[in-house]
């Protein structure tokens, strides 16, 4: 899009299942009317000859596009901001019809959704100070603004309250400073934000750090990521199968994964928080955001030796390092549970110490032989090609990225001695983006407003 | 607001109007530089050996050069576009996948 942008006749390709995709990003990018060349779905996996055959096909379509463009489509005009009565028989009739109309034109996530009505969304922007027409960022793939009003309205559909709205602002900040925020909500991978807040906010506005904290049963981890879900959704216009290309998806795309540190445990230890590790100052409250393959690998380990502890831990995670050979080899993020995490304190290592040792250990624990692999990986998987099969035979690959800042460490979760490690893959995927959370003056008040339930050990039901 | 209604606002944010002119096309491709950019996307590479395959063909006279994106889905470096657009008069871009 930007050749064309730059004055230079473009012909783009793309094949018929990735036209929808292409043409929004193409609107998005002001070039609505891109010259096109469309082969048939996929092109990978296809010989010589069949490419050949396809780019004769469509050959015509590339010069047309170089020397005539492309007709102009008339653009249908949206109305932002636009106000819709929705009426029924009953509340629970204009519910239901509100939840189908807002499914109907794919504002959703297929859950039903809170009506933002005036009143409600003028309730959510107590969290914030900023101007309702503020833009907070650019939305890919449709290219419209989220403006501050805009997560408002994706806030009170999400069910979140007042108090989490400057948890959803700084971090849809912080997902568009991700290399690879905005392409991983278009890709054919099953990724999702996975999101780690530190600080005293996480106490105040009730984020689970302890049991269950990547999972169900706190409103403020469901909500705060179901918001920047809905934000993709409604205002970035990712629609499965059409412009959200993922193959088979996750369920993390629904409320992303939420979690916040254990900061009580990391306080015991004498352990660093990782906003402090990256430069934040103690206290503050910071969210950090990244595009994350879904799935974790659980780490089980049972011992009560520091030493023992970090040998499981290269062996589990080195053994698993096989498969990135293969594809892109990025970042480790360690979810250590609060257990493990006490072992390690208590044979002297601290949390940076032990960051270090893994990012120096595990590049060089599993090194497979280059020698071993499959003369079919070479097609099979095309990446690799470039970066392990050109080696020569007696080279030792490893799955595990020599880059020092590529690992990270949170500590997590309630008691038990299962830790988690959530991989992705390409180099420049896996950085963490973080943005200090800006609290509005009335803090207390919108506090208040928010009604935050602290959720404490219920009465069993049973 | 009724009992049996209510008013809800459109979710969808703001429209950036960042449209921009289409470049000025020239009918024929005879001289003139095309840049065949793969954007390292899985076998999208192939795809433009065929296509130049057919240019050379079919537009003799037409210079070709091969180009090849750092990346494919990162945001691309600084001036790695502007570089290549300076040195050519149209671009064949592939995705494959």
């Amino acid at each position: 899009m930007k050749f064309e942008k730059l004055s230079v006749p473009t012909a783009v390709h793309t094949t018929n299942r990735f036209k929808a995709l292409l043409k929004a990003e193409a609107k998005a990018s002001g070039v609505p009317n891109i010259g096109m060349w469309v082969t048939p779905h996929p092109t990978v996996g296809k010989t010589m000859a069949e490419l050949r055959k396809e780019a004769e096909d469509v050959f015509d379509s590339i010069v047309e596009a170089l020397t005539r463009g492309t007709d102009s489509e008339s653009e249908e005009q949206e109305a932002p901001g636009e106000r819709i009565t929705i009426a029924g028989d009953d509340y629970a009739d204009v519910y239901d019809k509100f939840n189908k109309m807002f499914m109907k034109e794919r504002w959703g996530d297929g859950l039903p959704l809170v009506p933002p009505t005036e009143e409600k969304i003028q309730w959510m922007l107590q969290g914030t100070d900023r101007s309702p027409d503020d833009v907070v960022s650019e939305t890919r793939p449709s290219g419209r603004a989220a403006t501050i009003k805009a997560v408002a309205i994706n806030a009170v559909m999400a069910g979140a309250v007042p108090a989490y709205l400057p948890v959803i602002i700084a971090a849809l900040e912080a997902w568009d400073a991700c290399d690879w925020g905005w392409g991983s909500v278009t890709t054919t991978s099953p990724a999702a934000p996975l999101m780690v807040v530190n600080g005293g906010i996480s106490k105040e506005i009730d984020i689970n750090s302890k049991s269950n904290a990547t999972g169900y049963g706190w409103r403020a981890n469901a909500t705060i990521g179901r918001a920047l879900e809905l934000i993709f959704n409604t205002v970035g216009g990712t629609i499965p199968g059409y412009t959200d290309m993922s193959i088979m998806g996750c369920s993390s795309t629904i409320t992303s994964t939420v979690m916040a540190e254990n900061e009580d445990v990391l306080d015991d230890l004498g352990w660093q928080k990782y906003s402090e590790m990256i430069g934040f100052s103690a206290g503050e409250n910071v969210v950090s955001v990244v595009p994350a393959y879904w799935g974790f690998e659980e780490i089980w380990i049972k011992t009560n030796t520091a030493d023992e502890l970090l040998e499981c831990l290269i062996w589990e995670l080195g053994n698993r390092g096989r498969e990135a050979i293969m594809d892109w080899i990025g970042g480790t993020w360690l979810i250590l549970c609060p257990e493990h995490a006490k072992i390690l304190a208590n044979g002297g290592w601290s949390k940076e110490r032990v960051r270090r040792y893994l990012a120096n250990a595990l590049p060089n624990y599993y090194r497979y032989p280059k020698g071993k692999l499959r003369k079919i990986f070479k097609d099979a998987y095309p990446r690799a090609s470039q970066t392990v099969m050109d080696l020569p035979d007696n080279a030792l690959v490893s799955g595990y990225s020599v880059k020092e800042s590529d690992y990270k460490i949170f500590v997590v979760g309630g008691p038990g001695n299962e830790s988690q490690n959530w991989r992705v893959g390409a180099p420049y995927e896996n950085e963490f983006a973080s943005r200090k959370i800006t609290l509005p003056k009335n803090w207390k008040k919108v506090l208040e407003a928010s009604d935050i339930m602290t959720m404490l050990m219920p009465k069993l039901p049973w | 607001m009724s009992t049996n209604s209510i008013e809800v606002l459109r979710p969808t944010g703001m429209i950036v109007d960042k449209k921009a002119e289409a470049a000025v096309r020239d009918t024929s491709l005879d001289g003139k530089k095309i840049g065949l950019v793969w954007n390292h996307k899985d076998y999208g590479e192939r795809l433009l050996d065929a296509v130049e395959e057919i240019f050379k063909e079919r537009y003799p006279k037409a210079i070709l050069s091969r180009w090849q994106l750092e990346e494919c889905c990162k945001k691309p470096p600084e001036g790695e576009i502007e570089s290549i657009a300076e040195k050519i008069d149209a671009v064949v871009y592939t995705l494959g996948d």
